[in-house]
């Protein structure tokens, strides 16, 4: 059984959303894009009961939940084995879940099965409301028939609770970011008694015989001839004040079972040196329990032929990069599925395009759409190719973003950075347009001269896209291109008349003229005129030296003028692309006919620039 | 496997056999565990009754569910919307619920969700299996072993057309029963044997019909409950009420004569919904839009509030704190005092203090050592209807049968006297 689908509806920062999952499945997306929330949406629909936070206002859309507010949350279970309701009774039957039947390709669900929606499916809840006179969340988990008249907290609602042995038998275990590992591989850790469970109950001989030791130790602390002294003026004060014999003996524990499994500490040894503790080793050996641990129990439970779902939050930030492909590896392996939340490009790379779900939170309203809909194949085009495999690690850091600008070469994206790091250098810090464009926008390194189908690959995954043309003739055509089609581009920006990428640097340099006799860019010969700037950087050699570009941007950062226009570029590029107003005049915006798509001209006569 | 099906008169032990049968069947065959026998039938009274007849069956107890047909119907319908919607059935009042339920278990996937859970179904009262009834009966027939018990003599509502169900019930596997096992008093077993073929009943042994002058008749009432030993109750058929109001009134107050000196007697007419409901609904406007506050404030007007006005009140706060409902229409409360009133019904016995008064349809399928029949004049329907709803009452008796006629014409008349006779 897998989780096939998850539905939100006013959980935190999600006032609706959907998200499909496949057997594996990474999620990304910017900060605040919604990805914890997913998972602790789904921890608290599947986790176990101990997994349940308590719920308070904040956990609502908006934070101010009135009574009719509520937080649904239904997620879609598929993959049974066989394919027949016949075979599930505890799923399926009067009392427990209605089947329905799912369409992979679609992501609905059908109340029978058709060509399409073949999977049989079982819906499930978790429901909660803000009691106003407890000042407290009342929830509720329970099987989920339909959309409407489904309130579960309504006086006779009709709703069946979920037992928690289907929970059980779903076997989620969820590894949070906010976690502790060193005590992972002791009785402290939920995930080791689970396992020790599993594999048949405790050590109890050995528990005993140490509990034993323990209660008489051959040294016993209150005896040493250090403390012996205090002990008995102890023991006489409590004669005193009691009147009868009270001891006072020092013990490691508690002397009970529970206190041996709760002072047991892992050790780790390496050899020809002492063992240490867990806590005393770098984060990547403690951490490595959790992994060896984890597929352990996933093992087991496989063997068992029990279902293991993981979830793991940002595997990144404590497993050490060669471990984490790794990991996830593994996991991929073991667990029926494994869903994961990432911001690393390693761990995303271990994916394959049409398992990376990218997470877009736009004032409440989350998409979420793999990089693909289906895996890459041969057929794919060079566009996909280039976006997708050789230029995988960047396409993936720039939807990231907010907000996505699709240039037209891969050069303006070189340039586009160049001018970030410019803006991130030179930055003053009260400027009221502050360097957005470098963490709300990301930069697509477009195949060149392929704007068109790279806008049109994207806008699948990523609801914020601007495209980004060249005053020219060509720019023109890809303007007119991206305005048509069955999903015009929302928003197209294009360079003064004639101009490029490099025009646009000239632009910036002529500023301050004198920036190009900086001595580090008296190897480059760039002509004295700061006129013929733009035609020589176009010229074949400049255009893609690299070297060039970067030092060009590094005189530009020591002069004021220029990289104040360099910012101001910028500022206009994002204010467009995150959707807010340009600065006045910094750009003409003009409706297309098609009611969709706004095309922007910059401006480069803005005054006091 | 065809359906089982058993056929008798009333007392004839119907009931026991089903469940018998349906022991058998268990025995063959054990339930799952998660698995239980469910028992349906048409009203709430008839479905505690049952209800407890399953607990105190050893074979049964824990292992079975009793639910009206109606609420059964709810339930799927409620749990497959999808699919109904789908299908653009039909939803409203209980026949509407219960054809479009039928529809939806006419899909194997609906009817074999229901089978898993319930694998063994049994129905009594089934001669008031009307087509939308019936359909959800015969949808689940060929999934699940199913037993039926029916009496057609003993349908009661002129409404129902039985043709559909008499000739679906052919088709099972049919144990006649004969024998009277209630009552082995003859005056009782003679007109029940006459009325069933529309023959006129007759005094013996058990049995007595009479005219009294009206103000003998509670003197004579009166004496008859008075001297009975065991349970008792009064019953009237359509039309009955006022007298039998005016004599609940006489009684309570005692009777002095100097042929007779007969205490209070109190005979506690048993409510019906559909009057508890009105009650309460008086003393809303049409035009009202109420508080739950100013909801529990009408309710305390009322002189003798239904035992569930309370839930009307905790529901309609529990709808403010949770839905932030804070206004109801008429025609809301009206909805939702019908769910109470129901659901009370469902689940809360009818046992009051003194003599069950009630009528013929409410009687069904309840035993009494003594009853008391009083007939008055124009009971609606055929001579037919009058024939089933005197059997139906006489019926009810284990020991003795008092029916006492309003007019001494009536003794001319069906069903004391029928002319094709």
């Amino acid at each position: 059984m897998k989780i096939v689908r998850l539905d939100i509806d006013g959980f935190r920062g999600i006032q609706n959303g959907k998200v499909l999952f496949g057997d594996f499945a990474i999620l990304i997306g910017a900060n605040n894009s919604g990805k914890t929330t997913v998972v602790e949406a789904l921890a608290l629909l599947l986790g176990r009961e101990r997994l349940v936070r308590h719920l308070t206002e904040h956990d609502f859309f908006g934070s101010d939940p009135v009574a009719a507010t509520r937080i649904k949350i239904v997620a879609t279970i598929s993959g049974f084995a066989p394919n027949d309701p016949a075979h599930h009774h505890d799923w399926f039957r009067q009392g427990r879940g209605v089947e329905k039947w799912f369409d992979p390709a679609s992501g609905d669900l059908h109340p029978a099965a058709t060509a399409q929606a073949t999977d049989l499916a079982c819906q499930i809840a978790f429901g909660a409301c803000f009691d106003h006179t407890t000042l407290e969340a009342e929830t509720v988990r329970y099987f989920y028939d339909a959309a409407h008249d489904d309130d579960p907290f309504a006086d006779d609602s009709p709703v069946v609770p979920l037992p928690i042995g289907l929970i059980k038998e779903l076997g989620l275990f969820l590894v949070p970011a906010n976690r502790t590992w060193d005590r992972m591989m002791s009785f402290g850790s939920d995930l080791f008694r689970k396992t020790v469970a599993y594999v048949g109950g405790n050590p109890a001989e050995a528990v005993l015989a140490e509990r034993n030791r323990l209660r008489n130790p051959d040294q016993p602390l209150e005896e040493d001839e250090k403390l012996a002294a205090l002990v008995g003026e102890v023991n006489d004060d409590l004669k005193t004040l009691f009147g009868r014999e009270i001891d006072l003996s020092l013990r490691l524990t508690t002397t009970d079972s529970e206190g041996v499994l709760d002072a047991v500490m892992p050790h780790f040894q390496e050899p020809g040196r002492p063992p240490l503790p867990g806590r005393r080793h770098g984060n990547g050996i403690i951490s490595l329990q959790t992994l060896v641990l984890l597929t352990r129990f996933g093992s087991l439970r496989k063997a068992r032929g029990d279902n293991f779902i993981m979830l793991i939050e940002e595997p990144e930030l404590h497993v050490p990069p060669p471990q984490q492909r790794k990991l996830l590896h593994y996991l991929k392996k073991m667990a029926t599925q494994a869903i994961i939340t990432s911001h690393s490009p390693t761990v995303s790379s271990v994916a394959d395009p049409h398992q990376l779900v990218l997470m877009v939170n736009r004032t409440g309203a989350l998409s979420a759409n793999p990089l693909l809909k289906s895996p890459i194949d041969q057929n794919a085009t060079a566009v996909r190719r280039s976006l997708f495999l050789t230029e995988r690690a960047a396409t993936v850091s720039a939807v990231m973003h907010p907000a996505v600008l699709v240039p037209e070469g891969k050069f303006d994206a070189s340039w586009l950075r160049l001018f970030g790091r410019i803006a991130d250098l030179t930055e003053l810090p009260a400027d009221p347009q502050g360097a957005t464009f470098t963490h709300e926008v990301g930069v697509i390194p477009t195949k060149d001269a392929r704007i068109d189908e790279t806008y049109r690959d994207l806008a699948m995954v990523h609801p914020a896209i601007t495209c980004l043309v060249d005053g020219d003739g060509a720019g023109n055509n890809y303007k007119a291109a991206l305005s048509g089609g069955a999903s015009p581009c929302p928003r197209v920006i294009q360079w003064p008349n004639g101009w490029t990428i490099e025009d646009v640097v000239a632009w910036v340099c002529a500023a301050d003229a004198t920036v190009v006799a900086h001595a580090d860019l008296v190897p480059y010969a760039l002509p004295a005129n700061i006129g013929d700037l733009a035609a020589y950087l176009k010229s074949d050699g400049a255009k893609r030296d690299e070297i060039l570009h970067g030092t060009l941007a590094d005189a530009i950062v020591g002069k004021a003028g220029c990289s104040r226009r360099a910012r101001h570029v910028l500022s206009v590029l994002a204010a467009i692309a995150t959707g807010k107003p340009p600065p006045a005049n910094s750009a003409a915006p003009l409706a297309h006919a098609n009611g969709v798509t706004i095309q922007w001209t910059f401006n480069n006569a803005f005054p006091g620039i | 496997m065809p359906f089982r099906g058993f056929e008798g008169p009333a007392g004839s032990g119907k009931t026991h056999r089903l469940m018998e049968s349906v022991g058998e069947r268990l025995a063959q065959q054990p339930l799952l565990p998660h698995q239980k026998v469910l028992a349906l039938t048409f009203m709430h009274g008839s479905r505690r009754r049952l209800d407890e007849e399953l607990r105190s069956n050893p074979q049964l107890r824990g292992k079975s569910v009793a639910m009206t047909i109606d609420s059964f119907a709810l339930q799927v319908l409620t749990r497959w919307r999808s699919l109904a919607a789908a299908l653009d059935l039909a939803t409203g009042d209980f026949n509407e619920t219960c054809n479009a339920c039928g529809q939806l278990l006419e899909h194997p996937q609906v009817a074999l969700w229901v089978v898993r859970s319930y694998p063994v179904i049994l129905v009594d009262e089934a001669q008031e299996l009307a087509p939308p009834r019936l359909r959800i009966i015969s949808a689940l027939a060929p999934h699940a072993s199913v037993f039926v018990a029916a009496d057609e003599f003993q349908c009661l509502d002129e409404e129902v057309d039985t043709g559909p169900f008499l000739e679906w019930f052919q088709g099972g596997e049919i144990t006649q029963l004969n024998h009277i096992h209630r009552t082995a008093v003859a005056g009782l077993l003679n007109a029940g044997a006459n009325l069933r073929q529309l023959a006129a009943p007759v005094n013996g042994p058990g049995l007595r019909i009479d005219y009294f002058f009206p103000n003998l008749a509670p003197f004579r009432i009166g004496a008859a409950i008075h001297q009975a030993q065991g349970t008792r109750a009064v019953l009237f058929p359509p039309a009955g009420r006022d007298w039998a109001d005016a004599i609940a009134q006489r009684l309570s107050e005692g009777l002095q004569s100097p042929n007779y000196n007969i205490p209070p007697i109190r005979l506690a007419l048993e409510p019906r919904a559909s009057d508890e409901i009105a009650a309460v609904m008086a003393v809303v406007g049409v035009a009202d839009l109420l508080s739950p506050a100013q909801i529990a404030e009408r309710f305390a007007q009322l002189e003798n509030p239904p035992r569930w006005t309370p839930q009307v009140i905790s529901a309609a706060l529990h709808s403010m704190s949770r839905q932030g409902k804070t206004l109801w229409t008429a025609a809301e409360l009206r909805g939702l005092v019908e769910r109470k009133a129901a659901s009370f019904r469902a689940y809360t016995s009818d046992r009051g203090r003194g003599i069950p008064l009630l009528g013929i349809h409410q009687a069904k399928n309840r035993q009494f050592d003594h009853v008391v029949i009083l007939w008055p004049h124009g009971v609606p329907g055929s001579d037919q209807l009058k024939a089933r709803l005197l059997y139906n009452g006489i019926t009810r008796a284990r020991i003795s049968c008092k029916v006492l006629v309003r007019g001494d014409n009536l003794l001319q008349q069906a069903p004391f006297v029928f002319n094709a006779a």
